[in-house]
């Protein structure tokens, strides 16, 4: 297990201060999970497995370094997969990385659904260590932001 | 009063309360005053609804007792406003009068698009308050 390059990666890629700590936020967050997944048992909720919290960091880490919009929040879908979640004004945006591996966009007008689609992430390796950052894909292979592409397509 | 069914019937003006374990991060007055919608997601056990606690039955601390060593806010919603918004509430199962379900939100048709818009409204517009932590 390699150390992780947080810190001394972030500031060169995201030009806002406020989207790189959020992102570095969730990150250390999804850290957290994974070195501690008993936090998150409870009652009939299904915790990430490991696998799906290091999907949600590399896709934290690579929306980061393509200088994505910061999200409001990470969190576990309470059935093994995990949430990101992002508020801004009347939009609600969400990307959820299901326990199967299924990543899916949700956009919503107030509480109203205007978008809702499937994404494919680059392949990851099952039981890679978050923290080992030598096998990323490139960032520019998740074409930006996925909350602003979806936003492009439904909304402006 | 009693529905055909044997229910209890809810009056508009009463509030309703819904745990929410603090270590799945639903709720964080830090990053936001409002409860993800996450936390309005049904479980495997909600089969016929949603579960939810009535306050005319159960304290706070009541609804928030869970697992030991573990700590739950409490989401604070008003039962005229789920009515008002086509949310149906109802008491269930007969001989609890303290427990009560949302009926249109199930663990069936959680991940269809009415039942995951509702969620966003409880979270984002019904949702009066958030008590808590406790435990």
């Amino acid at each position: 297990m390699t150390s992780c390059a947080l810190d001394t990666t972030a500031s060169a890629a995201v030009t806002e201060p406020a989207d790189l700590n959020a992102w570095n936020t969730v990150m250390t967050r999804l850290r957290a999970w994974y070195e501690n997944p008993d936090q998150l048992v409870d009652e009939n909720i299904v915790p990430p497995s490991s696998e799906t919290i290091y999907k949600a960091y590399r896709l934290a880490l690579a929306m980061r370094d393509s200088r994505s919009p910061g999200p409001l929040r990470v969190v576990p879908d309470g059935e093994g997969g995990s949430v990101f979640e992002r508020q801004e004004g009347s939009v609600f945006e969400t990307i959820c990385i299901e326990a199967t591996g299924r990543v899916e966009v949700m956009l919503f007008e107030g509480s109203r659904l205007c978008a809702r689609r499937p994404v494919t992430l680059p392949q990851t390796h099952a039981g890679d260590s978050p923290y080992d950052a030598s096998e990323s894909e490139p960032s520019s292979s998740l074409s930006g932001s996925i909350f602003l592409s979806v936003r492009r397509m439904h909304i402006e | 009063m009693r529905s055909a069914g044997g229910s209890e019937t809810i009056d508009d003006n009463e509030l309703l309360y819904r745990r929410i374990p603090a270590s799945m991060n639903w709720y964080d007055p830090a990053v936001d005053p409002r409860p993800s919608p996450r936390a309005f997601n049904p479980r495997e056990d909600d089969l016929t609804g949603l579960s939810l606690y009535r306050a005319k039955y159960k304290s706070l601390e009541e609804v928030a007792r869970g697992l030991p060593g573990k700590r739950y806010y409490v989401a604070v919603l008003r039962a005229g406003d789920l009515r008002a918004a086509a949310i149906e509430v109802v008491q269930r199962p007969p001989d609890d009068p303290s427990h009560c379900e949302i009926s249109n939100l199930t663990y069936a048709n959680r991940k269809e698009n009415t039942p995951l818009e509702i969620q966003v409204r409880l979270a984002h517009e019904l949702c009066l308050r958030v008590e808590g932590p406790f435990g």
